[in-house]
């Protein structure tokens, strides 16, 4: 059969996964902590038929070789961490990273994960908890009926108790930050785990080194821009169209091909 | 047979190989520092003619392939801001390492690596002016000048290299490059590189180009293989019209 075929059937695909990705970043544009992913793909090995350098005649010698070409492949799908932007919310469980670093909450399975996404609440065992109730780790517990909930910048986290007139700390937020927070695995509901590929997470209180500081009040806004992702539509519905007409023109081939012989 | 047979059946083959590199290129349309390829013919000298016979009427009018060039003019550079994203603007390259020895690469999409290197897509580190880099942890930046920042603070310098124009370069997939035998690059002295931050070269295939060829090779190929018919015809006719006994 003709190579060609599947050798276009492999950019199709690779147009269908930047599609896939774009996709995944647009139905996020509003998920706050969202970093928006990007596919990178590779060119697939090449069939060498004489090798390069090998003679053509006596005298001379073939430059390249003739070598064709089996298509790309993905080579990644990385997450980019860029800064999103903020949006002022004034809720005082509201917090924004600023700068590198990310909050660790505590699965039901006792396994940790990582998120940017700053939106806490407090559960019925007055924990302070994300949206979907994981606990921050190490756990926060905010005591019945205080009020003036304040979180600095480096993540101390104090309350007016009641009958106190003074503020009162009540906990310390910490914040991780991985040497290679792209291979962080995501698993969805804005939850990052850590692979071999990211490396430990080194935890400290914001304001260190890398660990970003908080940013009481605001919520990180996605990273993704939706005329950048538009632009990147286009282009490998494009791309999708063009590879097509190759599969198109093979078929002709072939069909061609089959009408010689009656 | 008809020697005509399989010289208009060569043709057939050259334009089936065009077809598999337009292939093979528009599958890379979005294959970040991607060079495409093209496929060169020339005549079947091999076989030499009598010297009363005209070449076209031999098996020397045969076309076969002959190579395979390849594109390095530099493909549209665009920002992504993505830190760790670099594109060339010049004719160089970037070096990384492999198992088979130095390869080289036009895609300047680097990660970081759990120990701290700095790798292509495919895992492979990227070659600094001193070997390998192994960037402390916190921010990374790629300065114009090739030189990379961490937290403001240098960790190294990216190697590039420049070769002859054309380069003498083979592909070997994953967008890497090496070079021919008896041949190597000469690395570019620190003052003189120039790189675009935060950008990626995108693929260098055209694919208006690409649509035109395919036009081109579709035509082409059905008119070798109408020739192709045609001798049959001729040698049909020959076989039951001519050779009849009445």
């Amino acid at each position: 059969m003709i190579r060609a075929l599947y050798t276009a059937a492999t950019g199709m695909e690779a147009q269908q996964l930047t599609i896939d990705v774009i996709a995944n970043n647009l139905a996020n544009v509003n998920t706050t902590g969202f970093k928006k992913s990007r596919a990178d793909f590779e060119d697939l090995l090449y069939q060498m038929q004489p090798a390069p350098g090998t003679p053509s005649t006596t005298t001379t010698e073939s430059p390249t070789g003739v070598q064709v070409g089996l298509g790309a492949r993905p080579a990644a799908v990385s997450r980019l961490d860029l800064q999103g932007d903020y949006t002022q919310t004034g809720n005082p469980l509201d917090v924004a990273i600023e700068g590198p670093g990310l909050f660790q909450v505590t699965l039901p399975d006792g396994t940790l994960a990582f998120t940017r996404a700053g939106s806490f609440q407090i559960d019925n065992q007055l924990r302070v908890v994300t949206p979907d109730g994981y606990p921050l780790s190490p756990a926060i517990s905010i005591p019945n009926s205080a009020t003036n909930i304040t979180i600095g910048q480096d993540g101390t986290v104090s309350a007016i108790l009641p009958g106190q007139t003074a503020a009162t700390q009540v906990g310390q937020i910490q914040t991780a930050f991985f040497a290679n927070p792209a291979g962080l695995r995501a698993l969805g509901r804005n939850l990052l785990q850590q692979t071999d590929s990211s490396g430990p997470p080194q935890l400290g209180a914001p304001g260190q080194n890398n660990l970003g500081t908080l940013l009481q009040g605001f919520l990180e806004n996605s990273n993704v821009s939706v005329v950048e992702e538009l632009v990147g539509l286009i282009t490998a519905q494009r791309a999708y169209e063009v590879t097509s007409k190759a599969i198109q023109t093979a078929d002709q081939m072939l069909q061609t091909t089959n009408a010689i012989v009656q | 047979m008809t020697v005509g047979n399989y010289i208009a059946a060569s043709g057939g083959m050259a334009a089936l190989a065009r077809l598999e590199a337009v292939a093979h290129n528009l599958a890379n349309a979005n294959t970040a520092g991607y060079k495409a390829e093209r496929p060169v013919f020339r005549l079947r000298q091999d076989v030499q003619p009598a010297p009363t016979e005209p070449l076209r009427m031999t098996a020397g009018a045969q076309v076969v392939q002959a190579d395979t060039v390849f594109d390095f003019s530099t493909g549209p550079i665009q920002a992504t801001g993505n830190p760790l994203d670099v594109a060339i603007p010049g004719p160089e390259f970037f070096a990384v390492r492999t198992d088979a020895g130095e390869r080289y690469t036009r895609q300047g999409i680097f990660q970081l690596d759990p120990e701290g290197y700095l790798v292509t897509t495919s895992g492979r580190r990227v070659q600094g002016t001193n070997g390998d880099l192994r960037l402390p942890p916190g921010r990374v930046e790629i300065a114009e000048d090739g030189g990379i920042y961490v937290e403001g603070v240098e960790a190294g310098r990216l190697k590039l290299v420049r070769f002859a124009d054309p380069p003498p370069l083979v592909p070997e997939g994953d967008t890497l490059f090496a070079p021919k035998p008896g041949t190597a690059g000469t690395p570019v002295p620190e003052d003189q590189v120039h790189l675009d931050p935060a950008s990626i070269e995108g693929s260098n295939v055209s694919a208006v180009g690409s649509l035109i060829e395919l036009v081109d090779v579709s035509r082409s190929y059905e008119s070798y293989m109408r020739a192709l018919q045609q001798m049959d015809q001729v040698s049909g006719h020959a076989i039951d019209d001519v050779g009849k006994v009445e």
